[in-house]
């Protein structure tokens, strides 16, 4: 072994080292210059990146508001509902993990896949969870806990579900809620919300969707790198939406619409002395539950297809002929133009000729004499022909539209159709033809162009029955916060006031109350013991009749006509007014007016005008 | 043997040091190890019972004279050799590799011992062959299989990592041992022109980790997200660091095997540019020591393992770091004393005790 290297390795040896100390030199300045690049240059960059991957705003839901009946009865609020959602970040094979859960949960492996595939094509990230099946029950959650070990990646995620208590009870009023829509986002209204928000699509809940809302809250949480969270860093608590306390009456509302049983149609029940809606209904209905967690494609085709049409609210938006509904306001014109005074007589024989042809009575064989109370009492058709032809089409279209006929009554709801008055502007300027005196004959009885909706016919008979204050109707009576302080507090608003005479009124009232009291009065069916009731029966033709030959009753169902029915009560100090629409249901007097006697009875019932046993002797 | 001038040569300060940086492992793997939700981990306790282990190792390695060792050179290599074949044989697969043998209760990563081998064996031939006259063609080709043996072994494991760094050390001492300088070039452009032939034998994870290292941001959720992460985590220390244990890329599990081949970036994201600067002042201190030592040794195959020994951790520093701060791709190269794992702590600790031995002894005649 050498010890004593010569002189000249020995320097190689040195001189080498010394190259190799000088190389390694250079990659402790390179490494300190790389780490003081990224520490120092660049440091607030990657302080950003670091604080950006690790913190998540959360949003926390507020709670909705709750929709509360005219005595703080709750109708609709909020429960908590489940949703199983999918992080694709998390599962390990997609497979094996989709065929457990639809073994759990018996929805179809397919729909969950299409779920995630749309899920995908609109770009959601892998980290973000995927809801894939909404409002599972109390068990299948119980069952996805119990099997989480094996369904990496599958959360059960708690989501407050609208819960209408009532089911259908209300239901178009009430709307139902959705998934917001792209269009909906855009919108500077609902800057706040986020794709896969809930929020109302039809009815109150949409009009009144920012009263209902309240504010959400935030949680600012730290995660890991597999998205756990591991501490809440800032927050805000929700803060939870308003309380509607709307005009209805649950027990009025239910009454009305178990009234109906399995009739079409629609009825409104108003406070005549504010305009507040206190039932109202559109049968059939649905039940928005239907819609919370979103509403099966299925489910939803069934409703639209239906040929009932239950989605449309028909007491807002069904528009029908009134029928001798309208001789209200015939007789109405013909007082207060003095065209006829109420003694005056008419003979009825079952007919009239007017222009060549024969306008018929519906009594065949003719009412004989009778003035204006008798004809009223009896809707004789002939006698309301006279007055048409007194009136003319231009008179009675002006009392028409000065009672809220032709226009739409204003009620907080989408949708409200403005029904028809026709005259002679209207025939020129929408069918471009004169107007043919005979028209102003089946005016006169309300057949013909004129349509009205059964609100507006409520809202009618209760202006005759106020003495002739046209209101606007009224939804809600006031808007409290959560915790109870009242916010908004709504008064009744005047349309307009109609200058009809009290002796006018005093002659309707009269009239009215004989056709439920009287015994040839066409609304006996109303009648209430103990309680004075005025209405007025009505029929509207759907299909024009080919001469009298058929009956009502041997035709088929959608041709039959619509049955009316308005009333007020009590006569002497009137307080609620309604308006019954059974469509097909025939004559008004068979069909409606024995709706409005139970909504009535219901009414007086729980107001203390009539005993239960005194209700028990009236009913036939 | 150990008289009194052995003591006074001693080098104290290079043992201190090197258990000063074995410390500061010792808390950052602390740190590295406490997850924020998790209950705490007791693997900082297992390194410092290879800390201790090493330190003894150490002190073994400085009781025998290294002209000792110099006399079992190819002894030492020939069992380092048949370890690594026991493991081609009959080797422990861990991470998609077989690097491992386990005899009683221990895991043995030969790999780690051939380190040591390759530098004593280079070392005894490269100084006969001064001593007999230089370079001759024959005796290229034996420091070509000297070095070409194991290392076959070790690439069919197969440890990237290992590889390089044996190949790098190699290297240096042929450089070191006055090879002509026109050598390096022939070979350097071969090595060039086989990286094509060469990219074959590769396995896919580590074709995978040399792509993404090129592309980082190709793939950040998949290979990229080790070097990202890395990044982001010795950036945002800033110039004072989080604090220590206050690392959010490490306590939150932003960072991958934290406590093992990326314990940098927690001291760099906790201590910051002040923290990361002492460390490397440190490992430059000590890496000067070494070759220090070495320019100081009198006798060849001294200087040679001295040598071998200091540019084995430096070259340790390098890859490692050059690793996670993003300038070299990520190749499995633990941070020498820092990194958690106790067969790179011996092999190192060893090769400590070599300078020291060589440090003590080198005015000694024998």
């Amino acid at each position: 072994m050498s010890i004593n290297l010569s002189h000249s390795s020995l320097q190689l040896f040195q001189r080498r080292t010394r190259i190799v100390a000088v190389f390694l030199a250079c990659f402790f300045v390179i490494l300190i210059t790389r780490v003081w690049y990224l520490q120092v240059l660049q440091g607030s960059f990657y302080k950003e990146r670091s604080i950006k991957q690790r913190t998540r705003i959360q949003r926390v839901l507020s709670q909705r508001g709750e929709f509360l009946d005219r005595e703080g009865r709750v109708l609709v609020d909020t429960q908590p509902g489940f949703n199983i959602t999918i992080t694709l970040e998390d599962v390990q094979d997609l497979d094996p993990t989709l065929k457990l859960l639809s073994r759990l949960t018996g929805v179809s492996e397919k729909k969950a896949r299409e779920t995630i595939r749309r899920a995908r094509e609109k770009g959601t990230p892998a980290f973000q969870p995927i809801r894939l099946f909404t409002n599972v029950d109390w068990k299948t959650v119980a069952l996805l806990e119990a099997n989480q070990i094996d369904l990496p990646g599958i959360s059960v995620s708690p989501e407050p579900l609208r819960n209408f208590r009532y089911g259908d009870l209300f239901a178009h009023a009430f709307g139902y809620l959705g998934e917001i829509n792209r269009s909906e986002l855009a919108d500077a209204s609902f800057r706040n919300y986020r794709i896969g928000d809930e929020i109302g699509k039809a009815g109150l809940e949409k009009i009144l969707q920012h009263e209902l809302k309240g504010t959400d809250g935030f949680r600012q949480v730290e995660v890991n790198s597999r998205g756990r969270i591991i501490n809440e860093t800032a927050g805000q608590p929700p803060f939870p939406g308003n309380r509607i306390f709307l005009t209805i009456d649950l027990d009025l509302q239910q009454t009305l619409e178990t009234a109906f049983g399995k009739q079409s149609g629609a009825g409104v029940v108003i406070d005549v002395n504010s305009g507040e809606i206190l039932a109202m209904t559109s049968r059939p209905a649905f039940s928005p539950n239907l819609f919370s967690g979103g509403i099966p494609q299925e489910e939803w085709n069934r409703l639209l297809h239906d040929p009932l049409h239950p989605l449309t609210n028909k007491a807002i938006s069904g528009q029908y002929p009134p029928g001798s509904v309208f001789k209200i306001v015939v007789a109405v014109a013909a007082l207060e133009e003095k065209v006829i005074s109420p003694h005056e007589t008419i003979y009825c024989r079952g007919y009239t000729r007017f222009g060549g042809r024969r306008f018929r009575c519906w009594k065949r064989g003719g009412h004989g004499k009778l003035n204006l109370t008798r004809a009223l009492v009896e809707s004789c058709d002939v006698y309301f022909y006279e007055l048409g032809q007194r009136l003319g089409i231009d008179k009675i279209a002006e009392y028409a539209k000065n009672l809220g006929l032709g226009s739409p009554t204003g009620i907080l709801l989408e949708g409200e159709q403005a029904g028809l008055i026709p005259d002679r502007s209207w025939k020129r300027r929408v069918r471009r033809e004169p107007w043919f005196p005979g028209e102003t004959l089946s005016a006169a009885i309300g057949q013909g162009y004129i349509l009205a909706t059964p609100i507006q016919l409520a809202n009618l008979t209760a202006a005759i029955a106020n003495g002739g204050t046209l209101y606007r109707p009224q939804l809600v009576r006031r808007i409290e916060d959560y915790e109870g302080t009242l916010l908004q507090e709504k008064h009744p608003t005047v349309r307009h006031d109609v200058p009809i005479s009290s002796r006018t009124l005093n002659l309707i009232d009269h009239a009215l109350e004989g056709v439920v009291s009287e015994k040839h009065g066409t609304g006996g069916r109303a009648r209430i013991r103990g309680v004075r009731v005025a209405g007025k029966t009505g029929t509207a033709q759907v299909v024009r009749m080919r001469q009298e030959e058929e009956k009502q009753e041997e035709l088929p169902d959608r041709y039959r006509d619509h049955a009316l029915f308005v009333a007020f009560a009590p006569v002497e100090k009137p307080e609620v007014a309604l308006a019954i629409v059974v469509e097909h249901g025939g004559h008004g007097g068979s069909a409606a007016a024995p709706i409005a006697g139970k909504v009535l009875r219901a009414y007086f019932k729980k107001t203390g005008r009539i005993l239960e046993i005194a209700d028990r002797h009236t009913t036939p | 043997m150990l008289d009194r001038r052995l003591i006074t040569h001693f080098d104290f300060g290079l043992l201190f040091l090197v258990l000063l940086i074995s410390l500061i492992g010792e808390g950052a793997i602390y740190s590295a190890s406490h997850f924020a939700g998790s209950p705490p981990s007791d693997i900082y306790l297992k390194q410092l019972y290879w800390i201790g282990i090493g330190t003894v190792m150490l002190l073994a390695t400085i009781s025998i004279d290294y002209r000792t060792l110099h006399r079992y050179a190819y002894l030492i290599y020939a069992v380092a050799l048949g370890l690594l074949l026991i493991v081609v044989l009959k080797g422990k697969v861990g991470m998609g590799a077989q690097r491992w043998i386990t005899v009683g209760p221990l895991t043995l990563q030969p790999s780690e011992l051939t380190k040591i081998a390759l530098i004593l064996v280079l070392s005894r031939y490269l100084s006969d062959v001064q001593e007999r006259g230089g370079f001759t063609a024959g005796r290229y080709l034996n420091v070509a299989l000297l070095i070409g043996l194991p290392l076959f072994l070790i690439v069919r494991q197969p440890d990237l990592g290992t590889s390089l760094m044996l190949l790098f050390i190699s290297v240096t001492l042929i450089f070191l041992a006055g090879m002509p300088v026109r050598f390096f070039v022939y070979a350097g452009s071969a090595v060039l022109g086989a990286i094509p032939f060469l990219w074959g034998f590769l396995k896919d994870y580590q074709k995978q980790r040399i792509l993404v290292f090129l592309k980082p941001d190709l793939d950040p959720s998949g290979a990229g997200y080790h070097i990202i992460q890395s990044k982001i985590a010795i950036g945002s220390g800033g110039f004072l660091g989080k604090g220590i244990m206050q690392g959010t890329q490490s306590q939150l599990r932003f960072l991958p095997e934290q406590h093992t081949d990326f314990i940098f970036s927690v001291i760099a994201e906790e201590t910051g540019f002040l923290g990361a600067l002492v460390l490397l002042l440190l490992f430059a201190y000590l890496v000067f020591k070494g070759i220090n030592i070495a320019l100081k040794t009198q006798d060849l195959f001294g200087t040679l393992v001295a040598m071998g020994v200091t540019t084995m951790i430096a070259y340790y520093i390098f890859i490692n770091i050059g690793m996670t701060s993003g300038l070299f791709p990520v190749v499995g190269v633990p941070l020498p004393f820092i990194s958690y794992g106790g067969s790179s702590l011996i092999t190192l600790f060893i090769g400590v005790g070599l300078i020291l031995n060589i440090r003590m002894r080198r005015f000694h005649e024998g």
